[in-house]
């Protein structure tokens, strides 16, 4: 593999030098392809509202561990912006917990490919920035988040939402680092506006 | 008597700080041959490699590392199937972090050129870690989603481990596991 190929396509050959030989084997392994989005940006609009825990061994113990979370999609399919606010307890005193208001936006646009997006706001990792983009598939719209880390690794933060049967919205929120997950919220929340 | 009580728990405290003082690049610069099996995500050994490891200065300040492996079958590479691969990769230090990105400088006269993640390119950049030689890659696929790869070189009394893992959106898809030794190059 020389040198004299683009970036592109050494990184694609080496996913595939990687990842394909490997044949049926690896095919029962690999993580599966994603599936064609079967609900549009359009879907998700409106406010939402609901309570997320933070996945421990004693979640449903403690009301530190549970998050209220909001979150405003608005737009369409060729701008859209995704506003979340987390109200999170700490403190030693549950009944006089500190509280954590964090809130957050990001305004996507299409990619070069079909159901991805990326943030006007998305910066370089290498140059110490965030990068942020998203995608749709299934019923779920993904933003993701990756960085580089203090000590040189990397930590990638993933909000999946997916659409539920019933009209709620499921939230999955998982922090890796270097591979392992630090930190994960699970949740649903309800359309209170369009 | 209290004086080498003081000295052996001063010695003991600094140690492990000793220990985990970071490795310069010099000290990983050589040649070196091994093998190492790649697992899948389930950690089933799919795979048997023979592996060249290359690591040097390259050219204007950057460190070039030069890899190669033959995957085996059934334990032999002389018969037919076996799969040869050669890659190489030229990093700069980052300024002021120790940090190394991926040098993407064409030639003597051209500048660096932006890597474009949402556009296929991969990201790639390394650091040193105590005695490892941490090489990272990451793209963004076709589909929105994602691909990480860690590359552990870490230095041994006779060449280098090797730890290799895979990612695709978060879930571990493979990886290698291998030992080599350091040979006159």
């Amino acid at each position: 593999m020389e040198r004299a190929k683009s970036p592109r396509s050494w990184f694609l050959a080496v996913l595939v030098a990687l990842v394909l030989p490997l044949g049926a084997a690896l095919a029962q392994t690999e993580a599966p392809e994603s599936p064609e989005p079967t609900v549009a940006i359009s879907d998700f609009m409106g406010n939402w509202q609901g309570m997320g825990v933070l996945e421990t061994e004693d979640s449903l113990f403690f009301a530190m561990n549970r998050r209220d979370l909001d979150v405003t999609i608005d737009g369409d399919d060729r701008r859209f912006t995704v506003e979340w606010t987390t109200v999170r307890r700490s403190g030693d005193d549950p009944d006089a917990p500190e509280i954590r208001r964090e809130s957050a936006s990001l305004t996507f646009s299409p990619a070069d490919h079909p159901h991805v997006y990326e943030a006007s706001s998305s910066e370089s990792p290498l140059d110490g920035g965030t990068m942020s983009w998203a995608r749709l598939h299934g019923q779920t719209l993904s933003v993701y988040q990756m960085a580089i880390t203090e000590d040189g690794g990397y930590a990638v933060s993933t909000y999946d939402r997916t659409l539920l049967d019933g009209g709620d919205m499921a939230l999955r929120f998982v922090r890796l680092q270097d591979g392992q997950p630090v930190r994960e919220v699970n949740g649903q929340l309800s359309r209170v506006s369009p | 008597m209290t004086r080498r009580l003081i000295l052996a728990v001063f010695l003991v405290g600094w140690l492990p700080f000793t220990a985990l003082a970071d490795e310069p690049i010099e000290a990983f610069y050589g040649v070196y041959v091994g093998s190492a099996e790649v697992f899948d995500g389930d950690g089933n050994v799919v795979e048997e490699r023979d592996l060249e490891i290359e690591i040097g200065a390259g050219e204007r300040g950057a460190i070039h590392i030069r890899w190669s492996n033959v995957t085996l079958v059934d334990g032999r590479r002389d018969v037919p199937g076996v799969e040869w691969r050669l890659q190489h990769l030229s990093m700069v230090p980052r300024r002021g972090d120790g940090l190394f990105i991926e040098d993407t400088r064409g030639s003597l006269f051209s500048g660096r050129r932006d890597i474009e993640v949402m556009g296929g390119d991969a990201l790639r950049w390394g650091r040193i870690q105590d005695n490892s030689l941490d090489i990272f890659a990451m793209g963004v696929l076709d589909d929105g989603g994602y691909v990480l790869q860690s590359y552990a070189r870490r230095l041994t009394d006779i060449g280098l481990e090797i730890e290799f893992r895979a990612y695709r959106n978060g879930n571990l898809i493979r990886s290698i596991l291998g030992q080599t030794v350091r040979v006159d190059g």
